[in-house]
């Protein structure tokens, strides 16, 4: 009977080396995408914005602004609370979330979109309480300048609690030394290009094991799995670093946002884990069923 | 040369921690390492950039 060769040590030991390859380039691969979606995904970011729990507490905070604006400016607050429903406030997000993503773009737009206040400061002339306590000739002044202005603020800093006047001054800087656009071309290239890796040093692998096709499930599943706990690993030090948390001394609002960004970005990254974890322990539990046929047979010969 | 009995290993199924310990080894280094630091200078930024 003619022996088929088993893979040799030199086999085994490539083989450990492509597996290493391999987890890092799965490893890379999850955390690319997750990265080329929180940098590009609009949809992404606008669901987070749009979400009812970020707009309750944005509806929170400008509904007491505009209480603190009412009792000191004598007008009733529904007069300005009617402009502002949920809708607009969405509408508005999805706007904020649009200018920003821009940012990343070509010619982007420095400015941040603020919320029309036009209306606001009509209706808020026209109340009555606000014309029994207003002298007459200070009506447009106090309803354009010290309300509808301090509310259309209220509503920005709510939806954009971040400096947008830093921004406008640190982007052009770092547009002129960056080619951003460039750099999330080269980003939404990388997890391709990490996922072609992947697949190559597993094809490589089957190869180097090709005179056991099982050993190279081995090695894959092992790959794969390795794969698996090290995103969990990943996970777990951001979770340690706490951001939210950090962000949360100083905006609750933008600590809220980047929570759920967070979970939305780790619940991927879970499943791409779970994924791997599942398909690398399938590979390895093949393997072991092929060595237990094997030794069921040479004991069967014996 | 004779050839080897084949064994089944249930040793296998820990391959997957075997080859994630580098990488989880490493990482648990850098927070020890640089947690403080890179939690410092995210704080700067932070507080920065965002309105209290």
């Amino acid at each position: 009977m003619r022996s088929i060769r088993l893979p040799g040590k030199l086999a085994h030991t490539l083989s450990v080396v492509l597996t290493f390859l391999l987890t890092l380039t799965l490893l890379l691969t999850c955390l690319t995408w997750q990265m080329h979606r929180v940098a590009t995904d609009s949809a992404l970011h606008e669901g987070v914005a749009t979400d009812s729990r970020i707009l309750a507490l944005q509806m929170e905070r400008i509904q007491a602004r505009v209480e603190e604006l009412a009792q000191e400016h004598h007008f009733h607050k529904e007069t300005a609370m009617q402009f502002i429903t949920t809708d607009a406030l969405a509408d508005y997000n999805r706007e904020v979330t649009a200018w920003w993503m821009g940012m990343m773009g070509e010619e982007p737009e420095m400015e941040a979109p603020e919320w029309d206040v036009s209306e606001i400061e009509a209706a808020v002339r026209e109340d009555a309480l606000f014309q029994e306590n207003t002298p007459a000739n200070m009506r447009r002044s106090t309803a354009r300048d010290l309300v509808a202005y301090e509310i259309g603020l209220a509503a920005r800093k709510a939806v954009l609690p971040v400096r947008s006047d830093i921004l406008a001054i640190i982007m052009p800087k770092v547009l002129e030394k960056v080619e951003v656009p460039t750099l999330m071309n080269y980003l939404a290239l990388a997890p391709q290009l990490c996922g072609g890796a992947s697949i190559a040093l597993a094809l490589l692998l089957l190869l180097v094991m090709i005179r056991r096709v099982s050993k190279a499930a081995l090695y894959i599943g092992a790959g794969m799995g390795a794969a698996a706990l090290c995103i969990a690993g990943v996970g777990c030090v951001v979770y340690l670093l706490d951001i939210p948390g950090m962000i949360a001394e100083i905006s609750t609002l933008l600590a809220a946002q980047v929570s759920l960004l967070t979970k939305q970005v780790a619940l991927q990254a879970g499943l791409f884990a779970a994924v791997c974890l599942v398909v690398g322990l399938a590979l390895i539990g093949l393997h072991q069923l092929d060595m237990r046929r094997l030794c069921r047979r040479r004991k069967v010969a014996a | 040369m004779a050839r080897k009995h084949p064994r089944v290993k249930p040793a296998n199924w820990l391959l997957p921690l075997l080859f994630a310990l580098p990488v989880l080894a490493g990482a648990a280094a850098a927070l020890l390492l640089w947690g403080d630091k890179i939690r410092e200078l995210f704080s700067i930024a932070v507080k920065l950039a965002v309105i209290s």
